[in-house]
């Protein structure tokens, strides 16, 4: 259960060891297996710049597009529609950091083709030297309300030849909606406390 | 197993009519379709193949992707031969399908059949290949016909292409070989570790004749219950083999169940001819009079006592069958039966070189089994080299005799005791009678 955010949690406790900063970080609920990029030097290095807010300075993993080929699709799916709030980007030195990203949202595969015919939901011109991720560029809210796929386009860089991202983070609000069938057990009658009712099989009080 | 979409392109272009890839590159071509479409929808169920025809009026896409192979099969015969290949078109079509395949999880890989000149420019070729890799669509390529002129050109689209080895490059000259095994040793069916390797081979050939691995290799993969079931009665055919051996050495090999037992060590390639020798042995036996059955367990005996080393059967045959040559043909058929399978892979020369000692060891032998008939309680071995040198000392008293030899020999229909051979043998009975008697 979350112990913070719009739905805390009713222990009635304080959480002394729980930190109650900004959690709104989206990385719970990125489905980090299915996380995919097309372009990419080395297959699956794109799950590595999805971490923790607070290891997003470490130099160690990166993702870096093909040779003489700036360009970037990013795949990040959800395990539940989420609200993005924004997002923080931190590139490479020397021109190799990301200077206009395009986002969409929803759609089942994108490629290349498919991504310069379609509108973009936002655009972002990103500053170059941005290294400790200090600046978030922040969505149009009102359309990133039910996200469940991102893809993120890298069109071009700063010069170099290839593209470099460190780290992506995202912040928004998590739903925890799933897309299950729904246990439910149905009342025809009020039942008092302290009886077990079970569902499933039949759980009709 | 990865899951993949796959879509092939063949070459209909008039190039196709000639028959340097028998019986024409065309039917070579079709051949090579249906073999790929097997092989790629067996490795995963749910793998999806396509084709398209390059040559022609343009550009066609003969079948969408579809799980269904016979579909592929059935209208890649119709495809018409003529017109020139556009290979980039072709390319793109293919690549435009993919994109809108039903499930997006399933790589995307594109087969080019590549019989015909190739007209478009290196350059154009590797801006195509570097789009199909930006956006990681794989590609094999498989260069006959004209191979020589297009090598260049589809080895620079093979490096745009390329991403991490996932795609190959595969020529093929004339020659007699057919189009469709050089493609199954290839890593296009063969998949980056061999992984296709045995789907393939089993989906191909009929599995059957191969013997006991082709089986199990295949079984485990798709159907445990049948490998288990064959392993167990294999294992119990086995070791009612062995029991009956064992049971056959204590009781003396004079009774049918020796030679039943003998038999079936001697033809122990396949389960089916030793039961085949079992029974025809044993009927033989039971049915016939004594000498019959004398007859029988001499040519038994004779065929595993050099039936250790393959090449020795087929030696063994002859001296085996001379002796037994007006008998009915059911001695001979196990006799011959068993050693044929056994000999196949035998190297001739070697029979030649071995056909002198087989021959005295396989009438030592004989004359063996043929004694402890009489002297019962002698034990005697199937075994190959060794056995006679022990059972020939065994038989030692007995042979000093040879009266009883000749008489014995005489009373064995078939063997006419003038002959040479058996006189060598006996003296040289004779002769090893009086060395062993000198050394004492």
């Amino acid at each position: 259960m979350a112990h913070s955010g719009p739905f805390r949690c009713q222990c009635g406790q304080i959480h002394a060891d729980q930190y109650d900063g900004p959690t709104n970080d989206l990385l719970p609920y990125i489905d980090t297996a299915g996380v995919s990029a097309l372009n990419e030097s080395e297959a699956g290095a794109c799950r590595r710049i999805f971490r923790p807010f607070d290891q997003r300075l470490q130099r160690d993993a990166w993702l870096q597009s093909e040779d003489d080929d700036p360009q970037l699709l990013i795949t990040i799916p959800f395990t539940s529609p989420v609200k993005i709030q924004s997002l923080t980007v931190i590139g490479g030195a020397d021109g190799s950091a990301p200077r206009e990203l395009r986002a969409y949202i929803n759609q089942e595969a994108l490629d290349f083709d498919d991504a310069d015919r379609m509108m973009a939901v936002q655009t972002w011109q990103l500053q170059e030297g941005d290294a400790e991720g200090r600046i978030e560029y922040p969505t149009q809210f009102s359309r990133f309300q039910n996200v469940s796929r991102l893809h993120l386009l890298v069109v071009d860089n700063y010069g170099a030849d290839e593209t470099t991202i460190y780290y992506i983070g995202l912040k928004g609000i998590g739903t925890d909606h799933q897309r299950k069938a729904v246990q439910a057990v149905y009342e025809l009658r009020p039942v008092g406390q302290g009886t077990d009712i079970k569902a499933g099989a039949g759980g009709i009080a | 197993m990865v899951l993949e979409a796959s879509f092939l392109c063949i070459d209909n272009s008039d190039y196709m009519r000639n028959g340097d890839h028998a019986p024409s590159r065309m039917e070579a071509q079709l051949d090579a379709v249906n073999l790929l479409s097997g092989a790629k929808t067996q490795s995963n169920p749910e793998n999806v193949v396509g084709l398209l025809s390059t040559a022609g009026r343009g550009v066609e896409v003969q079948v969408a992707l579809t799980g269904d192979v016979g579909q592929v099969l059935s209208l890649s015969h119709g495809i018409k031969i003529g017109g020139n290949a556009n290979l980039s078109a072709g390319i793109q079509v293919a690549q435009l399908s993919l994109k809108h395949r039903q499930n997006k999880n399933q790589r995307q890989r594109i087969i080019v059949f590549v019989g015909s000149p190739v007209q478009e420019e290196e350059a154009a070729l590797v801006k195509l290949g570097k789009k199909l890799k930006k956006n990681s669509v794989a590609m094999d390529i498989i260069n006959f016909g004209e191979e020589a002129e297009n090598a260049a050109k589809l080895e620079a689209l093979l490096n745009a292409v390329n991403s991490d080895d996932n795609s190959h490059l595969v020529t093929v000259p004339p020659g007699p070989h057919v189009l469709s095994d050089i493609l199954l040793s290839s890593p296009i069916v063969q998949g980056e570790d061999g992984a296709g390797a045995a789907m393939a081979g089993m989906g191909g050939g009929g599995g059957e004749g191969a013997g006991d691995f082709a089986g199990l290799a295949v079984d485990p993969n798709m159907d445990p219950e049948f490998a288990w079931a064959l392993r167990v009665s294999m294992e119990e055919e086995r070791a009612r083999q062995e029991a009956a051996a064992k049971a056959a050495e204590e009781a003396g090999a004079g009774s049918a169940e020796g030679a039943a037992a003998s038999s079936g060590e001697g033809a122990a390639a396949a389960p089916a001819s030793d039961a085949e020798m079992a029974e025809a042995a044993g009927g033989a036996a039971a049915g016939d009079a004594d000498e019959q059955a004398l007859l029988e367990q001499a040519l038994a005996m004779s065929m595993p006592g050099a039936a250790a080393e393959q090449p020795k059967t087929p030696a063994t045959a002859p001296p085996a069958e001379t002796p037994g040559a007006p008998v009915g043909g059911a001695s001979e058929t196990p006799a011959s039966a068993a050693p044929p399978p056994s000999a196949v892979p035998a190297p001739a020369l070697e029979d030649a070189v071995m056909a002198e000692a087989d021959e005295d060891e396989a009438m030592q032998l004989a004359l063996a089994m043929s004694m402890s008939q009489g002297g019962g309680g002698e034990s005697t071995t199937p075994a190959p080299a060794p056995a006679p040198a022990p059972a020939a000392g065994d038989m030692s008293a007995v042979f000093q005799d040879p009266s009883f030899l000749q008489s014995v020999l005489g009373s064995l229909p078939g063997v006419d005791p003038n002959d040479p051979r058996i006189q060598s043998v006996l003296q040289k009975q004779d002769g090893d009678k009086k060395e062993d008697e000198d050394k004492k």
